[in-house]
């Protein structure tokens, strides 16, 4: 017997190991932590609430320009990138992974994990 | 004589009537992965804190365990356990065919006569106004079956005859309902923890079930354990909302132990997020955006809110409309609110009582006069908005008995 919370973990780590991320979590749209599997010393709320936020800017940036919907929004820093994603309708599943790490990886487990996660919140 | 120690969690004792008594007992009764044993910790903390003895009988880890496990939530006992203040029934060890070095260890665990002479001579020698905490009541039932429930007369009678409190800890695995239902009948106390998922979030909660042998009203309180610190009552989200310029960065920062900031220049553009702790309580902050540009922003952070504080400047009366429009806006009109009067210390500041009239705002909604730069009646304020989070909580519904 597991619960959602458990089994939300073990998926973002086993993500994490087939994907190359360093990091991830699960956040809800209005910027609540779900799920997150990060190192320990990173806020992981304060994390989550930057999410949200970062996403929500970037779907209404494209809404504003008429340029239809946003799909995932990426940033590419120094040392790394982090990758966000929708997962589901209220999800937002959020990776950080190395600057070399390979985008499209990132992106096909992103999806495969994405699909798991739709059916356990569901 | 009879006396009653606070568990330290507030709300938690207001539910508790002031908190646990001797001659009496509690169960504390958990969902697997929803952990009791820090909540049981923090009662063994404060019981030898305030100069009483704690007898721990555990069968599912070992004493050192255990000791290093309430180190990492903050709770250092070795000078207890020198001092004998704390003694361990080590009902453990023996379980490995390895001989316990416990003053109180019971050689083969699987013999409940055993288990209960080590535990009889503990509270013999240990004496009155003791905690007894039993590390677990569900292992008990695993090993011994429902005899284990008949146990509990004679325990209680210990209870009561030592001036002690006895704390069982529970997991409710997959036992009969009705041996779970005679476990509940013969306690003085229940208190259950138990996992919610409120649409997709995962949050802990506490419930009292039944205090001083009377079932009352359940109230789910959300909590979280916290390293070190132990059990906090936890609010993923109050909403720190109000026009352009009217101080909510400043509220945000002087709430917080620490706080991250979107800012360009003195302007917040995105999110300003901090995590408050105060008597016990969490909470995280979100502060939004004045500007009515980033509107969309705010109506997607309004989600999930609990509490809602509403700063605006009390020298500028034709905002006020701007600050009603942002509760709609976020949708969050109607939640518990209270509004901080802000910048009280500038020339031509409204007293708060004006700000309500020219707000309109209901009598219930409690308005402070603050002023964030210089902290004043920010803690006040937000206590305000915790009462009203917890309404009716700790006294009201709870039966008179």
């Amino acid at each position: 017997m597991s619960t959602t919370r458990e089994i939300l973990r073990s998926l973002l780590m086993e993500f994490n190991r087939n994907s190359g991320a360093l990091a991830s979590a699960l956040v809800t749209r209005d910027g609540i932590l779900i799920s997150s599997a990060l190192p320990e010393d990173v806020d992981a709320e304060a994390f989550a609430a930057m999410t949200a936020t970062m996403v929500g800017a970037a779907e209404t940036a494209f809404s504003e320009l008429k340029a239809g919907a946003a799909e995932r929004v990426i940033v590419e820093g120094s040392r790394s990138k982090i990758v966000a994603v929708g997962a589901g309708e209220n999800v937002i599943l959020v990776a950080m992974a190395p600057k070399e790490a390979t985008l499209g990886l990132i992106l096909h487990e992103i999806r495969k994990v994405s699909d798991k996660i739709k059916k356990v919140l569901s | 004589m009879l006396m009653k120690l606070k568990t330290g969690v507030m709300l938690l004792d207001d539910m508790l009537r002031g908190g646990l008594e001797t001659g009496a007992t509690t169960l504390i009764t958990s969902k697997p992965f929803t952990e009791a044993t820090p909540l049981a910790y923090q009662v063994a903390y404060r019981w030898l804190d305030a100069g009483y003895p704690v007898i721990y009988l555990t069968n599912n880890k070992r004493p050192d365990i255990i000791m290093e496990d309430m180190k990492r939530y903050g709770w250092d006992l070795t000078k207890f356990k020198e001092e004998n203040a704390l003694v361990f029934v080590d009902a453990y060890t023996g379980f490995m065919g390895i001989k316990s070095e416990e003053r109180y260890a019971v050689l083969n665990p699987y013999d409940l006569e055993e288990v209960d002479g080590a535990l009889l001579k503990a509270v013999n020698d240990v004496g009155k106004n003791s905690l007894i905490i039993i590390d677990s009541l569900s292992t008990m039932l695993d090993h011994f079956g429902e005899i284990v429930v008949e146990k509990f007369e004679e325990w209680r009678k210990i209870a009561v005859l030592n001036d002690s409190h006895m704390l069982y800890i529970f997991v409710e695995w997959d036992f009969e309902e009705e041996v779970k239902r005679r476990l509940r009948d013969r306690v003085d106390n229940i208190i259950s923890l138990s996992p919610i998922e409120k649409g997709v979030i995962l949050s802990d909660f506490f419930t009292i079930e039944k205090v001083g042998g009377k079932s009352i009203k359940p109230v789910s309180i959300p909590f979280r354990y916290v390293k070190p610190g132990g059990m906090k009552i936890y609010i993923p989200k109050i909403l720190i909302t109000g026009p352009y310029h009217a101080g909510k960065t400043t509220v945000v920062h002087a709430l917080s132990t620490r706080a991250v900031s979107v800012q360009r220049g003195e302007t917040t553009v995105a999110l300003d997020f901090g995590h408050f702790e105060h008597k016990g309580f969490q909470a995280d902050l979100f502060g939004t955006i004045g500007q009515q540009r980033f509107d969309p922003i705010l109506e997607q952070l309004g989600g999930e809110t609990l509490g809602v504080i509403l700063v605006v400047d009390s020298t500028d009366p034709s905002s006020f409309p701007r600050a009603i429009e942002m509760l709609h806006k976020a949708r969050v009109y109607g939640l518990p609110l209270v509004v901080f009067a802000n910048k009280q210390d500038l020339p031509g500041a409204l007293p708060p009582e004006k700000v309500r009239e020219l707000m309109k705002l209901p009598k219930d909604v409690p308005v402070i006069g603050t002023i964030a730069t210089k902290k004043v009646n920010i803690i006040e304020g937000i206590e305000e908005l915790l009462k009203l989070v917890f309404k009716g909580v700790s006294e009201s519904d709870v039966d008179n008995p």
